[in-house]
């Protein structure tokens, strides 16, 4: 969850976005002046029913999968 | 420089009609912070000699400090007349300018390599007449905008694109710029 606040807040120099076949967005972010780089899932980005899933399978993410 | 008092105090002037002529001299400096407002400058000279200065555009200075921000967004498989949209919400409290674009379109297959790829895009603010960029062409384009396209805080800078050739196309869009 810790990418899609950094998507929200702004934080990055780049980003990529990667569309997947089933809709939802592969995202990739990086800041020069950060340690770390962000790579996450997003279905729906900035609507209603946004939802980030499993980077691999794009199905939604439980516990389990975390 | 000993002769010298060190001068570190705030010096601001206010008046309807100002000329200020400003002489430096010292063995080094350590920061200068000009704040100029008014409705019109006539005449605004700065000379500046020293072993070693910068002075950079806009671009390059908000890039030096960390401010720079870069896009880019690939789509799936697009079948002829498909579209691909990547949007970003300006976030971070700054204003989104964008100096920059371009875009690349591709065949899927292999049997279509050879083909002409035309695509046609849109960089805008999404917003009822908001600025945009439209190009149209054969396999991709780039282009260096000498007047920013702003996106204010809190809007939608939406890349879009489409695939104008008679056969299934990739596009990849990109662009950059500054944000403060």
């Amino acid at each position: 969850m810790q990418g899609l606040k950094k998507l929200k807040s702004g934080d990055f120099n780049s980003m990529s976005q990667e569309l997947q076949p089933d809709g939802s967005v592969t995202i990739h972010l990086h800041r020069r002046k950060g340690k770390k780089d962000y790579s996450f899932r997003v279905k729906n980005l900035y609507q209603l029913n946004e939802e980030e899933v499993d980077i691999d399978t794009g199905e939604p993410i439980t516990k389990g999968s975390l | 420089m000993t002769d010298y008092p060190d001068y570190t105090s705030l010096l601001q002037i206010v008046g309807s009609d100002i000329t200020v002529p400003i002489d430096i001299e010292t063995a080094t400096i350590g920061n200068i912070e000009v704040d100029i407002k008014a409705q019109s400058i006539t005449d605004l000279r700065i000379d500046i000699e020293a072993q070693s200065v910068g002075v950079y555009l806009q671009p390059d200075w908000q890039t030096k400090e960390g401010n720079d921000k870069s896009f880019a967004a690939t789509s799936a498989i697009l079948a002829p007349n498909g579209n691909y949209v990547s949007d970003y919400v300006v976030a971070g409290g700054g204003d989104l300018y964008i100096t920059h674009l371009s875009f690349a379109i591709y065949a899927s297959a292999a049997e279509d390599f050879d083909k002409q790829h035309d695509g046609f895009i849109v960089f805008s603010h999404m917003v009822a007449g908001g600025v945009r960029v439209t190009i149209g062409a054969n396999s991709g384009f780039g282009l260096a905008l000498n007047r920013p396209l702003l996106i204010p805080a809190g809007a939608t800078y939406r890349m879009y694109g489409t695939n104008k050739s008679n056969h299934n196309c990739y596009m990849a869009l990109s662009s950059g710029g500054y944000q403060v």
